[in-house]
């Protein structure tokens, strides 16, 4: 019950929140704006991804002598009440996934694109750039790719002692109680539809949901977060399922002994578009921002980031880059072809999927 | 001075009422409403409709009535051991050990309690993990076979809720047994009542509103819990919270999230009520 009343309050919250941040926070902006003289730009994205690494903005900052001010997204809800009560002309460039696009749109918080203003634009992997979800209805581009990744399937080579090329090794009993897939059922559902070779983008979901009632008895857990994950493959209680391409690259260069493969059948991808918010101030700067990164500079700096690197969208960077760096991106020997971008639902759709999941997880 | 006593109680109760009203009762007003409330409510463009389904469904559900009951009977099960365990640590606090040293022991108690709920959920994970700290001597005293694990299942979603909750069970016995006169329990001794039955007849009576109310503590979280099972939980771990929790993170159906903890909500409350009509009647029977 206190968990219930936390969340009821959560709303109250949200809804002081949305009466408030209307007079405050466009307040603290005009008094920020006298205190600095200098252009600034306000950035929402998600702390640690990239763009607040030393080759994102202060890069930047030292190339165009603009300011850049991360303003750092905490949950996809909280940005667009931010953005749709006075956060329009507090923030200017605004990180937003596929899935969500079209519900910041429909709520009128993004402006459509002119890509002819961005020189790197035609550089773009073609497949991200043009899909119709990323699109208003009169078909104008309304986001730009900037990084992208999968969401694809690893394996323990300690544990599974064989090469694994196919989706359906999650299913073999052989690996019972060592499976583990993400506790997220967009991943999960077209995970499953390319293992009965539906199409992932609207699988028969009665197939779907008894792949994955069938799955149940191998899975180990569902994973829910990046240290969760971390947890369960070093403790050695996971060996095989999908993880993000990310946490793969991280064990690896920590020394842990870990494969991640694109399977045949095809891989889930995600990939993050730059937006910019109606009714912004800053439109030439925000278009010069979205313009640098996708830029080569700073896409190669981000592919090859020690540590933490993301896969870049920039088809010249992505053709240049060395092995070594392909290898830790897990693109070697090429770049995966056959990715199926993580995309919104219809709500009919997504009241079906999230319901499957939902039951899938419930059962026994 | 009548009314200059009226006007001081008023300025003393408004702040208290005033909290009580914003932070518990309108919260509930609006979750009743939100449970109406057809699909997600964070879009400006708001509240689509209203529509009974969303509390038809969470009725109706066969799955979301399994969970319920999955919810609370771990919640049962979670209260029973911390009572097992906490009542001889309570009794040992308040009437064993000497007392210069009670207040170290009831701090000791209680520090889990002021640690994060994330960090506990960790640091027990880490002992129970494969290779930790408790499976690596089972293992190589040849007690469980190698690679055995208790992690990701029922049984250690349960040992961490226990983990978590124990302390307030402790607090509110403690609080009642150390009120327990010594005397009473010596006179009981000395009229011919064995131990058994002091206690059942003396302590246990003495002792039962601070039972109840470590009941009323452990039980309702323990059953609206969503984290353990997320984290610690195997596949087949799942309580009502994640359910709710994933209305309004993933599924983003805040209307239907809104209309499960409504019905968890009034499930939970009857059940208190059969929970507290059983204790009552046990009390009377056994002061009786």
């Amino acid at each position: 019950m206190k968990k219930k009343i936390f969340s009821a309050m959560l709303v109250l919250l949200l809804v002081c929140q949305m009466v408030m941040t209307g007079c405050s926070s466009s307040g603290n902006d005009k008094e920020d704006k006298k205190s600095t003289g200098k252009d600034k730009i306000v950035v929402a994205n998600w702390q640690s991804y990239a763009t607040d690494a030393e080759y994102g903005a202060a890069k930047f900052e030292e190339e165009t002598g603009c300011e850049v001010e991360h303003y750092f997204i905490s949950s996809i809800p909280e940005l667009l009440s931010v953005l749709q009560n006075g956060g329009t002309g507090n923030i200017d460039v605004v990180c937003i996934n596929p899935l969500y696009l079209q519900q910041y749109l429909s709520a009128g918080v993004l402006e459509a694109l002119d890509t002819d203003k961005l020189e790197n634009f035609k550089n773009v992997r073609e497949d991200f750039r043009s899909i119709d979800e990323v699109k208003d209805k009169d078909g104008n581009i309304i986001g730009v790719p900037w990084v992208w990744g999968t969401t694809s399937l690893f394996y323990n080579p300690d544990i599974v002692k064989e090469e694994i090329t196919s989706w359906s090794a999650l299913w073999d009993p052989k690996y019972k109680d060592v499976v583990t897939l993400e506790n997220e059922y967009d991943a999960a559902i077209r995970t499953a539809a390319m293992y009965v070779g539906e199409d992932p983008k609207s699988p028969d979901m009665d197939k779907v949901q008894s792949a994955l009632t069938e799955l149940k008895s191998n899975v180990k857990t569902y994973w829910t977060s990046h240290d969760d994950f971390l947890k369960a493959y070093t403790s050695g209680e996971i060996a095989i399922g999908n993880v993000w391409g990310s946490i793969a690259t991280e064990l690896s260069s920590e020394g842990y002994n870990i494969k991640y493969v694109h399977p045949d059948e095809g891989t889930v991808g995600w990939c993050d578009y730059w937006c910019i918010v109606k009714g912004t101030e800053k439109e030439e700067l925000a278009y010069k921002w979205i313009d640098y990164c996708i830029g080569e500079e700073f896409q190669n700096s981000m592919g090859t980031a020690k540590g933490q690197a993301y896969a870049p969208v920039n088809t010249n960077v992505t053709d240049k880059l060395s092995d070594d760096a392909k290898k830790a991106l897990w693109m070697y020997p090429e770049a995966p072809e056959n990715v199926n971008l993580a995309l919104p639902l219809s709500d009919e759709d997504l009241k079906v999927w999230t319901g499957v999941w939902d039951k899938i997880k419930a059962g026994n | 001075m009548n009314k200059h006593r009226k006007k001081l109680a008023g300025c003393m109760i408004f702040p208290s009422f005033s909290i009580l009203l914003l932070m518990s009762i309108v919260p509930l007003c609006m979750l009743v409403l939100f449970g109406f409330v057809d699909g997600n409510i964070s879009t400006m463009n708001g509240i689509a409709g209203y529509t009974l389904e969303n509390i038809k469904e969470a009725f109706s559900s066969l799955m979301v009535g399994k969970l319920m009951l999955k919810s609370f009977w771990i919640a049962v099960l979670v209260t029973f051991l911390c009572i097992l365990i906490g009542y001889p640590a309570a009794w040992a606090i308040a009437k064993i050990v000497p007392e210069r040293y009670r207040s170290i022991l009831v701090t000791v108690a209680i520090v889990p309690a002021f640690t994060s709920q994330l960090l506990l959920i960790y640091s027990i994970m880490t002992l129970m993990q494969s290779n930790g700290l408790v499976m690596t001597p089972l293992t190589v005293l040849g007690i469980i076979p190698e690679g055995t694990s208790f992690m990701y299942t029922d049984a250690m979603v349960i040992l961490i809720l226990v983990y978590e909750y124990l302390p307030y069970m402790i607090l509110s016995l403690y609080s009642c047994l150390e009120k327990i006169d010594d005397n009473v329990i010596a006179a009981s001794h000395t009229l011919g009542a064995n131990r058994f039955h002091t206690f059942i007849n003396v302590v246990l009576p003495q002792s039962f509103s601070g039972l109840m109310t470590g009941v009323l503590i452990v039980l309702i979280p323990v059953a609206g819990s969503f984290v353990e099972p997320n984290i610690a939980g195997g596949p087949y771990s799942m309580m009502i919270g994640s359910l709710i929790d994933s209305q309004f993170t993933t599924s983003l159906n805040m209307g239907y999230g809104a209309a499960l903890s409504l019905v968890f909500l009034i499930v939970m409350s009857f059940a208190l009520v059969v929970i507290k009509g059983i204790m009552n009647f046990a009390d009377r029977k056994i002061g009786g």
